[in-house]
């Protein structure tokens, strides 16, 4: 980034190549939204950008990214309300269009399980359990991040395990939970 | 998750199967457009930034150039300023005018007061030879004075580059000024007493004044002992005439009136 700050665009490049993959899933998993996900993540990258003047390694840039994605989410959810519809959240949203049908299928009940017990997880619980698996973000971190004590990162991150749990290993009685 | 990740939860927090199965689930890629359109943003900021790079990198070193080139051109400036005449001709020229401003502006109201020699002089005729003697030994002198402080001032030599130089002959210029406008001070106050309601003007004052009126005017014909005593002066006047040297007994005269206006002339002066 600081080489980026000097106008060194390949060095950005790099950083980008690096975060651009699990930013994209974590914003489509917090957003439940494909075109609200590119735009919450293009307005990401463009923040990103506009603030290289100004950056300062203080933290990881991991973090500084993601705390970054996390404001962003918050002003989208506050600007556009659409997150009340959550649990409406289409299963082939997540889908690779390069799987084949197959394996989609064989994916299919396991990927179902966990992304339906992911969307009905609270939104605290679920930035942190995406932050804790795609960001790679430590407890400190995450509550650094989402701007909460670490011990309430901690909970929130055990109560999100531990739904998923369930969800992948009792499905029978996460279904009856959701219904 | 990384590292740090691992070891920063314990217990419940952390769940390999959870993880394991969410990595095999979660595999979406960021759209190619998406790829396409940040980096497009990215290498726009910053070819932005690269020119405002450039500018700030080059901004310091210009402006320092740009500050040392004008105190360069200010200082030349000013050595060439203080480098001809003005440190010469205006101390001699401003010397010569308070001279002239001290020792002819009374005379005219002297001359129509005080003595029949006074009179039959001729007012303009002795004005002019008390400032601009056409005597060569006077004229002589006084060049050689405004030589000695034209050099004392401003060596011609050339050694006057650097600023101490300058500063010293400013300094000597400065006080010649001073010194000669001091003593055109003095003298015009001396003559201004002399001029208001007081003709038993006592002769301390009267020695004062032509003391003065010698420190203005070192040059002239008689000497600082002749010019304290009045009888002397008087006596160095008459020495004038009898040589033909009337212009100058003229000036004399008309300084002597001025310093001594209760001195009877008649007692010595033959010639009246």
């Amino acid at each position: 980034m600081l080489r980026y700050k000097d106008g060194d665009v390949a060095a950005f490049e790099t950083l980008y190549r690096r975060h651009n993959d699990s930013l994209y899933r974590y914003l489509l998993r917090c957003c439940l939204d494909r075109d609200s996900a590119e735009d919450v993540f293009q307005e990401v990258w463009g923040k990103i950008i506009k603030s290289r003047g100004n950056y300062r390694r203080t933290a990881k840039f991991t973090t500084f990214l993601y705390r970054v994605a996390h404001n962003c989410f918050i002003d989208h959810i506050r600007r556009n309300k659409r997150h009340l519809g959550k649990t409406d959240a289409d299963p082939d949203l997540f889908a690779n269009p390069a799987d084949g049908t197959e394996l989609a299928a064989e994916k299919g009940l396991v990927r179902d399980r966990l992304e339906i017990a992911l969307t009905t997880l609270p939104d605290e619980q679920r930035d942190v359990f995406l932050l804790h698996e795609e960001a790679g973000l430590t407890l400190d971190n995450i509550a650094l991040v989402t701007g909460v004590n670490r011990e309430t990162a901690k909970s929130r991150l055990r109560y999100a395990m531990k739904k998923l749990k369930a969800a992948l290993t009792e499905p029978a009685h996460s279904a009856e939970t959701q219904s | 998750m990384n590292q740090d990740g691992e070891n920063n939860l314990r217990g419940d927090e952390s769940d390999p199967l959870i993880s394991a199965e969410y990595r095999a689930t979660a595999t979406e890629r960021t759209p190619p457009t998406l790829d396409a359109a940040v980096l497009k943003t990215a290498a726009a900021a910053a070819g932005d930034s690269g020119l405002r790079g450039f500018t700030a990198f080059w901004f310091r070193p210009l402006a320092f150039v740009a500050t040392l080139g004008l105190s360069l051109a200010l200082l030349l400036e000013l050595n060439h300023s203080l480098q001809p005449q003005p440190v010469i001709s205006p101390a001699s020229e401003v010397g010569r005018s308070e001279v002239q401003s001290v020792v002819a502006d009374p005379a005219p109201a002297f001359l129509g007061a005080t003595s029949e020699i006074q009179r039959s002089a001729d007012a303009p005729t002795n004005k002019a030879s008390v400032t601009q003697s056409k005597d060569p030994v006077v004229e002589t002198g006084r060049l050689k004075r405004q030589e000695s402080t034209a050099s004392s001032a401003y060596d011609p030599v050339g050694n006057v580059d650097t600023s101490a130089d300058f500063a010293e002959m400013i300094e000597a210029s400065s006080k010649q000024i001073q010194e000669q406008h001091g003593v055109a001070e003095i003298a015009i106050e001396g003559l201004k007493q002399t001029r208001s309601d007081k003709p038993e003007q006592s002769r301390e004052v009267a020695a004062f004044q032509a003391s003065a009126l010698l420190l203005v005017d070192p040059a002239r014909p008689c000497t600082e002992e002749q010019l304290a005593v009045p009888e002397m002066w008087w006596q160095c006047i008459s020495d004038l005439e009898e040589d033909g040297r009337y212009s100058e007994a003229n000036a004399e005269l008309d300084l002597f009136n001025q310093a001594n206006p209760d001195f009877e002339a008649t007692e010595i002066y033959p010639s009246q």
